[in-house]
């Protein structure tokens, strides 16, 4: 049964889009200098197997490494002084990202005083019990 | 919360960059050689792929040259060689190197008795 290389392609290029999402921490040029060298490694052990299959494909790529760890060396080796926690995943949203969030709740927070103001000056309308009613003649 | 970095990532890190210096002591190297050389030293725990980002930043230092060369087959390789400031780095390194790891020996026992 022949695979076709079609196939193997897609897993190369799956593997190397989940490198990308991976690195959006990463300066622009420096995703794209990775994806680069990787894409031309890929392709050099591709050219130089014997018999293409998926399997030697996927053994490239295994020993290429998980995307994850990859993305998480290259943002080590361009800040190593970048706290773990800031460098994995959401710099995404970085600074402006952060800004909006204590914005609203900013926002949040001052609605929430201007009901409990609204409510303290109008005064709570209650009916009187009932039984409150001053009358002069007492039910037997 | 913060994943700690595992202890053979932390040794790995500063020392590496060394190990690819001296690999190319004797001579140029093909990129895809120092990838393959590297990432399968099981110690090491580093895999093929975290030697680019490496590369690259040893290109940046200009510990580093590097020239493209036509392959017999497939595409044009990338060929590393160690520059003279490169050379100078691993000479410090090896000082460095040995008296910090002849003192953590002594310290934790294990130096050779």
């Amino acid at each position: 049964m022949t695979t076709p290389p079609d196939t193997f392609d897609q897993l190369v290029s799956d593997y190397l889009d989940t490198v990308e999402n991976a690195s959006t921490g990463l300066p622009a040029d420096r995703r794209r200098e990775l994806l680069s060298d990787l894409r031309a490694h890929i392709e050099a052990e591709r050219a130089a197997l014997a018999s293409p299959t998926e399997a030697a494909v996927r053994d490239i790529l295994d020993r290429l490494g998980d995307p994850e760890s990859l993305a998480a060396e290259a943002r080590f080796i361009e800040d190593p002084l970048m706290p773990p926690a800031a460098r994995s995943g959401n710099r995404r949203f970085g600074v402006p990202g952060r800004l909006l969030v204590a914005l609203g709740l900013a926002v949040l927070l001052f609605l929430l005083l201007g009901l409990a103001v609204a409510s303290g000056r109008g005064g709570t309308h209650v009916e009187p019990a009932p039984g409150n009613r001053t009358s002069t003649a007492q039910p037997r | 919360m913060d994943t700690p970095v595992g202890l053979s990532t932390a040794l790995r890190r500063g020392t590496l960059e060394f190990c690819v210096l001296a690999l190319l002591e004797n001579g140029e190297q093909y990129s895809l050689e120092l990838a393959r050389r590297l990432g399968s030293e099981q110690a090491l725990t580093t895999s093929e792929g975290t030697l680019y980002p490496l590369l690259s930043r040893l290109r940046r230092a200009g510990w580093v040259t590097t020239t493209w060369q036509e392959a017999p087959a497939g595409p044009p390789r990338r060929y590393y060689a160690l520059a003279t400031s490169g050379k100078t780095a691993l000479g410090h390194f090896r000082a460095e190197w040995t008296a910090f790891r002849d003192t953590v020996d002594r310290i934790v026992g294990t130096d050779p008795k």
